[in-house]
């Protein structure tokens, strides 16, 4: 059950780090560009 | 289209004739490949011999990466010659692939010839390594002359291009290694299904080649 | 071409109660089959994220596509090429991961060189070529068009892939035990779990296409006015302030 157990959380977890990546790349992006391009 | 395909065909073979890159650089370069193989398997116990079609393919590939690199070198001084010269964009791309496979044939000539001798190498059915090769060198060299120019004048361009060439080279390995195998095993009716694949992807790629180098030329 | 912002919390919030959902099937309810014993609950994230890394490359292609044609030009395309294909090789990575972790129990090794792991790591391969050209600096249409071209390339060799891959593993392979052929004839039970599987990262994956498509979007509009930002912060630096 262990590889279960890995599979299940290498799955849920890369994405969740890759989505947590996505958002603060957008928000550091967003603090450079002047506040009418946000 | 073919009048200018003979045209840079012609100048890219006797820009060779005259720099002998490939006579002196790749095909040096291949045969070390094979000799290299030799050092990293057991030469004794007819590993060599066994794995034969493989290690053939895989120098080739590694021979087809050079001579591709070196056909967009000659152009790499200035692209916008070509472009302006008015030539018939499929005929450019039919003309350098075709100086890229005329070279590729040679190299796998003289390959083969060191397959044959270093490694004990039996070809039992030479027409079907000689469709192999012909196959293979034709999508290799239209699948490299497409690469090559999409990673033109970029200055990364020796390291980009043969991590974009060789995943799609890859069934071409695999397929042309099969036949080959068929071919030194003496079952060339196993060779021909792998055939089939050579020829599919040479039709492909040949056929996005004339179609798309056009768009690829265009830019700036 | 904006995603409405109910939208995307829809889809966020939706992958996360259907992640929730899938997991605790494929973990607690869904039993065990007979062929793989426990195993097979490994359906519910593996097919799932293959599939997926398809479809990333699939609208990556058909991006591509709608770039190079005159008449559906648009930067926009280029920028969901881009994006589609790094969700897609995110999901293709985890493909080659939940394979191999799959296989070492059932299979005994981390690796084989099964057809479909074979063609998915090809796949691997094309994708990293892809995003390695999208960082080459060029400007904008020429690196747009190279790499549109590249994608189409790349489109043409996967179904190459897939038949000598297959072909040679029928060759090589004596008996090789697919991942998913023992449960072909999947019960209710497990057949809820692979479709829980499914919605659960379908819906990840457009959540995640939709934002990285928008960063994808911040950064063309950065590129663009980088030099005119960075002049006027070298000017705000030399504007001082005098207090009255």
């Amino acid at each position: 059950m262990s590889y279960v157990y890995a599979g299940y959380g290498v799955t849920f977890g890369a994405l969740a780090l890759y989505a947590l990546r996505v958002l603060a790349r957008g928000r550091a992006l967003r603090r450079t560009l002047p506040p009418d391009e946000r | 289209m073919w009048r200018d395909a003979a045209l840079v065909a012609g100048k890219d073979l006797r820009i060779e004739a005259r720099s002998r890159v490939a006579t002196n650089q790749v095909a040096p370069f291949a045969m070390l490949v094979l000799v290299l193989f030799a050092f990293a398997l057991d030469p004794n116990r007819g590993v060599l011999k066994q794995a034969a079609s493989g290690l053939y393919w895989v120098a080739v590939l590694f021979s087809a990466l050079l001579a591709v690199q070196r056909s967009a070198a000659i152009e790499a001084g200035d692209r916008d010659q070509l472009r302006m010269s008015g030539l018939d964009p499929a005929g450019v791309f039919l003309g350098k692939a075709g100086a890229v496979a005329a070279q590729l044939v040679a190299l796998e000539v003289l390959l083969g010839a060191g397959v044959v001798v270093l490694y004990g190498a039996h070809i039992a059915s030479v027409g079907l390594v000689v469709a192999a090769c012909v196959l293979a060198t034709v999508g290799l060299a239209a699948a490299g002359t497409l690469y090559a120019s999409l990673a033109a004048g970029l200055k990364v361009r020796e390291t980009l291009l043969p991590l974009l060439l060789l995943p799609v080279a890859a069934p071409v390995l695999l397929a042309a290694t099969e036949a080959w195998q068929a071919a030194l095993g003496g079952h060339p009716g196993d060779g021909t299904q792998w055939l089939e694949i050579l020829g599919a992807f040479a039709v492909i790629y040949v056929a996005f080649g004339v179609v798309g180098y056009g768009a690829l030329m265009e830019e700036a | 071409m904006t995603t409405p912002r109910w939208l995307t919390k829809a889809l966020g919030l939706g992958a996360l109660a259907f992640a929730l959902a899938a997991a605790i099937d494929g973990l607690w309810v869904m039993g065990p089959t007979a062929e793989q014993g426990d195993y097979s609950r490994l359906l519910v994230v593996h097919p799932p994220v293959a599939t997926l890394a398809y479809v990333g490359f699939g609208i990556t292609a058909l991006a591509s596509v709608l770039y190079l044609l005159p008449r559906t030009r648009r930067r926009e395309w280029d920028l969901l090429a881009g994006a589609s294909a790094e969700v897609g090789v995110v999901f293709c990575g985890l493909t080659l991961v939940t394979g191999s972790i799959w296989g070492r129990p059932v299979w005994g090794v981390w690796w084989t060189w099964d057809a479909r792991l074979t063609a998915e790591a090809l796949l691997f391969a094309l994708f990293l070529g892809y995003l390695a050209l999208r960082r080459v600096p060029a400007s904008e249409h020429v690196r747009a068009r190279r790499c549109a071209i590249a994608a189409l390339i790349a489109c043409l060799d996967i179904p190459i892939d897939h038949y000598a891959t297959s072909w040679w593993q029928t060759l090589h392979q004596g008996s090789s035990i697919d991942l998913l052929q023992p449960d072909k004839h999947l019960d209710t039970a497990h057949n809820i779990g692979l479709a829980l599987g499914f919605v659960a990262l379908g819906l990840a994956f457009a959540w995640l296409l939709v934002h990285r498509y928008r960063v994808e979007k911040l950064e063309a509009r950065y590129e663009d006015e980088a030099l005119s930002l960075a002049l006027e912060a070298r000017q705000a630096e030399g504007r001082v302030e005098v207090p009255v």
